[in-house]
């Protein structure tokens, strides 16, 4: 069976761990926005820190086939923030709110072929960001994904999530187990 | 979704509801919204498109899948080129996956199509 990791580099979880305290801003993009798809790099900004994360191709051999499994990591931000403004491409909620705490999505996925494990997979595929009055998902879109989908909430109970599981349907020989953690950084 | 519901209607169609239209009269497209046949592994969303000529099936069906999409220059693929449909499907043409042979990865939410990776092989692969 193949077992397959993608966590974000501690540098990343560290950065992502100083939004803690700070005043929430926005987050948004430099690149494209369709409702709440936000293509890469996904710009998480505050008072003091802006943190862009953007997703890296990635294909495996694994069940005896090449898959899309995509890997998030940390760029620069540059000039993208200002840019992001600029164009509108932000979604402000929750602004001047305070980050009371940041949590890693993790995706768990194990396929099963004719009764044995081929493959588990473990991804990190973005962040949940808790403000006083709301939570931002900021989560990939699916293992293969190239773009996030922003979703917020005023109750981590009520926060949707992208429907992982979905782009892995089950047949008569293969079967997946799915699950979702949240690992909180700070 | 970008075009709205589709109605039949050419000029209210989506841009990847007219290329499922054109797709689906050239290649087999399940009731699931997938194309070609389950491959090898057995994955629902691993599919395998077989002809003579794959490289020009290959190019063929991109082209028709790319109909009215945008390169976008945000994603860096280790081969080919990724497209942004106005709906948000994203369709990343592949020239050499590292399978080998072409490949085109599909994600969408169009509710004709379903998210899936179509590897393009010769009739005489195993």
């Amino acid at each position: 069976m193949n077992e397959l990791t993608y966590f974000m580099t501690p540098s990343a979880l560290n950065h992502l761990a100083q939004l803690v305290g700070t005043r929430w801003e926005c987050v948004g993009t430099s690149g494209t926005i369709i409702k709440n798809l936000i293509t890469c790099p996904a710009l998480i900004v505050t008072s003091e820190i802006a943190v862009a994360l953007t997703i890296q191709d990635n294909e495996v051999l694994v069940g005896g086939e090449y898959r899309t499994l995509t890997q998030i990591y940390e760029s620069e931000p540059d000039g993208n923030v200002e840019a992001a403004k600029k164009e509108g491409l932000v979604f402000f909620h929750g602004k001047g709110e305070r980050v009371t705490s940041v949590s890693v999505i993790r995706e768990e996925l194990t396929e099963i072929a004719e009764g044995e494990e081929t493959f588990h997979l473990l991804s990190d595929s973005g962040v949940v960001i808790a403000l006083e009055s709301m939570v931002i998902a900021i989560q990939r879109r699916g293992f293969d994904g190239f773009d996030f989908v922003v979703n917020r909430a005023s109750s981590p109970a009520e926060l949707e999530y992208y429907p992982t599981e979905r782009d892995w349907p089950m047949n008569l020989r293969v079967t997946y187990e799915y699950a979702r953690h949240l690992i909180s950084v700070d | 979704m970008g075009g709205g519901r589709s109605t039949g209607s050419g000029a209210t169609k989506s841009t990847v509801d007219r290329a499922v239209d054109a797709l689906s009269s050239d290649f087999l497209l399940s009731k699931e919204g997938y194309f070609g046949a389950v491959g090898k592994s057995g994955s629902e969303n691993i599919r395998e498109i077989t002809a003579d000529n794959p490289q020009a099936m290959f190019e063929e069906f991109g082209r028709q899948l790319t109909q009215g999409a945008k390169a976008d220059p945000g994603v860096k693929l280790t081969s080919g080129t990724s497209y942004l449909h106005p709906d948000g499907t994203r369709v990343n043409v592949r020239p050499t996956s590292d399978s080998g042979s072409p490949a085109i990865d599909i994600k969408t939410t169009n509710p004709r199509l379903s998210s899936q990776k179509i590897h393009f092989e010769g009739n005489s692969n195993e």
